[in-house]
């Protein structure tokens, strides 16, 4: 196991390189120039030049490409081209937020998900059962931001419960906390929850129908007894890793939710990076993003081992 | 006012410090770098016994704290100046302004009463823009109403302009503006494209999709074009990508351009030696890269003047020049209101920024 784990998170380096060269060709080959939105609208080509130059834009690609790896190796992300702050500050700065978004959408997401699935397979065909699939069609299909609008729209507007926008870290108070995030989890979470629970469902119907459930049944064993214990067990490898995957899908669903509940988090700090053309900021908060994505899907292959005793690494 | 050391950096090299001699001291420890910027009362700060007079007079500060989110979603920001969450909100769009005026706790006031002046830049180093009677026939063959009407919608908040030097400024003039009173004539359009010999090249029209003015207009003016039989063409991008794109002297098929849109403040408009676009010096100059020796000398003149009379003069004559040359097609004037809560008040109304000494809040 102990060398599994090495092995993966060997693995997971080699995933970030390459994923940061891609990153950093792409964002080489694709239009934009930081120096000319730094000069902004009133300079002239000469004075962009000259911003280019003082910032290392016209060294070759590879010459460029090669400075950020070789600070990248000694823990630094660089500057940002437009706030000459470090990167790593930058990002140090808007973790908590992303992090704790992330988190509360997961977690409620994966309860509220996995319960509905588990129900909606054990009254299979029924109303309950479409209800859910219903609400779950409706999760893939109203994209974050409208759900988002209308959260704000009923829960702040009209009743006042809570409030619009904006972030209060976990130090300020659990409350403060708490009702800053509840939206826009709520918002980014509909799809994640929707992913996770037609796959609870559709795996949960698949070990139902199995010889050892009906042996269950035959024993006596009670509804919730068959549903928790010898059902959500042998159907658990398929949701955690739908768990996992739908990180991705959080990832990016975040990067609109920080913007529509103006919460100061990663993908906010993306957003206005790409718009302003700032390259170090975009390459690590990319780095970040994939090693996050990595790591969570090691932590997924993981709990394997401990829902399904047959696998080992 | 910079300190020696500060003052002596690299010009091309940004100042680290943030050191000022006004009423507020920047917060750098709660400020979050393209998210919040907080700006504290400075307590030692003395101000003028004297009533706020523009940027000058007396700097009063009423708040503790002055906070600057930068709420990028417009729909967002608008429910929390609703809410009271905000107290001020410095552009909401013109759109959403019906919500805010229902809204009986928000009122809505313009302190930039001169406004913004779009224009459309055209490139005069290669065809047909290369040659001034292509330049000339853009003069009629767009419509200020439509450009103002596209994105501002309500009339209260623009107006057509025909000014070199913007509307409402202290270098307003009306000289050399036959083609505004003139108005809208495709047929001579059509004819002075023809006398700039143009041979059905493509016209490559810079779109920055992401600003709702930039891909409105860009839309009309290839829309425009086309009516007069032009081969316009919109190249899609970001403002990012824009700005990249505009600085690129070569011709449209090799990275180039003919056209782009931004705009300005109308008062940078009245000032020909500090805003680059009404300069006329070339490749040495701003984007578009129009050239004309004689406009130079005469906007040396008015940097070197010492009285309004004077500059004023000079004004018009470089007004007439600059209509002959036509570097750009004014697209029309508009202010941007501003939304605020009922009990916030004492903005002082000038072009460009917002003080905030002298605001109360009850």
């Amino acid at each position: 196991m102990g060398l599994y784990i090495a092995r993966r998170l060997a693995a997971t380096l080699l995933v970030m390189a390459l994923v940061g060269v891609f990153i950093f060709l792409l964002l080489h080959i694709a239009p934009g120039d930081p120096a000319a939105v730094i000069a902004g609208d009133n300079a002239t080509p000469q004075q962009i030049a000259d911003i280019r130059h003082q910032l290392g834009l016209d060294l070759p690609v590879p010459v460029q490409f090669g400075r950020w790896v070789w600070q990248l190796l000694h823990g630094n992300f660089g500057i940002s081209i437009f706030s000459q702050a470090p990167v790593l500050t930058l990002i140090e700065q808007r973790l908590p937020a992303t992090i704790s978004l992330t988190l509360l959408t997961m977690g409620f997401a994966a309860v509220l998900a996995v319960g509905a699935g588990v129900l909606a397979a054990w009254r299979a065909g029924g109303l309950l059962d479409r209800g859910l699939m219903a609400f779950s069609a409706l999760g893939f299909s109203v994209p974050v931001f409208v759900v988002g609008y209308l959260l704000i729209y009923v829960f702040a507007m009209r009743l006042g419960w809570l409030p619009v926008q904006g972030y209060a870290p976990l130090a300020a108070g659990i409350w403060p906390w708490l009702s800053h995030l509840l939206l826009p989890a709520l918002a980014l979470g509909m799809a994640y929850v929707a992913l996770i629970a037609r796959i609870t469902r559709a795996s949960m119907l698949e070990v139902l129908a199995e010889d050892y459930m009906r042996t269950a049944r035959a024993k006596g064993a009670s509804a919730s007894s068959m549903l928790l214990h010898h059902a959500l067990r042998n159907a658990g490898v398929p949701i955690v890793t739908v768990i996992g995957i739908g990180v991705a899908l959080l990832i990016s669903g975040v990067v609109i939710t920080e913007t529509v509940f103006n919460i100061p988090g990663l993908g906010r700090l993306t957003v206005d990076a790409i718009t302003n053309r700032d390259y170090p900021i975009i390459q690590g908060v990319i780095v970040v993003f994939s090693g996050a994505y990595v790591l969570v899907n090691l932590a997924v292959d993981l709990v394997y081992t401990v829902i399904d005793p047959r696998i080992r690494y | 006012m910079m300190r020696k050391k500060d003052a002596e950096t690299d010009p091309f090299q940004q100042v680290s410090t943030r050191v000022g001699s006004g009423p507020f001291l920047f917060n750098e420890k709660d400020t979050r770098p393209g998210s919040r910027y907080v700006f504290d009362k400075w307590t030692k700060y003395v101000p003028r016994q004297e009533p706020p007079n523009g940027l000058a007079g007396g700097k009063v500060v009423h708040l503790d704290q002055v906070i600057w989110d930068n709420i990028a979603d417009e729909q967002t920001a608008t429910a929390a100046l609703q809410s009271g969450e905000i107290d001020f909100y410095e552009l909401p769009p013109i759109d959403l302004l019906p919500q805010l005026q229902s809204d009986p706790n928000i009122k809505i006031d313009v302190l930039n009463k001169t406004g913004n002046v779009g224009i459309a830049r055209l490139n005069c180093l290669h065809p047909p823009f290369a040659s001034v009677d292509a330049r000339r026939a853009m003069l009629y063959l767009l419509n200020q109403t439509d450009f103002l009407k596209a994105t501002f919608g309500n009339p209260k908040y623009y107006r057509t302009c025909p000014s070199y030097f913007g509307c409402g400024t202290p270098m307003e003039t009306d000289a050399n503006t036959d083609w505004f009173k003139q108005g809208v004539d495709l047929a001579k359009a059509k004819q002075l494209f023809q006398q700039a010999g143009y041979s059905g090249e493509p016209v490559l029209v810079l779109d920055a999709t992401n600003i709702a003015f930039m891909n409105n207009s860009a839309q009309l003016i290839a829309g425009q074009l086309q009516k007069i039989g032009v081969k316009a063409q919109l190249a899609t991008s970001d403002w990012g990508g824009v700005v990249t794109r505009r600085a690129v002297m070569e011709p449209d098929d090799k990275g180039g351009w003919d056209v782009f849109i931004t705009w300005g403040s109308a008062y940078a408009f009245s000032n020909p030696i500090a805003l680059n676009a009404l300069a006329l010096n070339g490749k040495q100059g701003w984007y578009g890269w129009p050239s004309d020796p004689d406009y130079e000398k005469l906007r040396m003149q008015w940097a070197t003047a010492t009285d309004d009379a004077t500059r004023n003069a000079i004004a018009q004559k470089l007004a007439v020049l600059g209509w002959n040359d036509v570097p750009e097609v004014i697209l029309g004037q508009w202010v941007s209101p501003s939304a605020m809560r009922k009990n916030v008040s004492g903005f002082i109304g000038v072009p460009e920024i917002i003080p905030f000494w002298n605001v109360t809040k009850t």
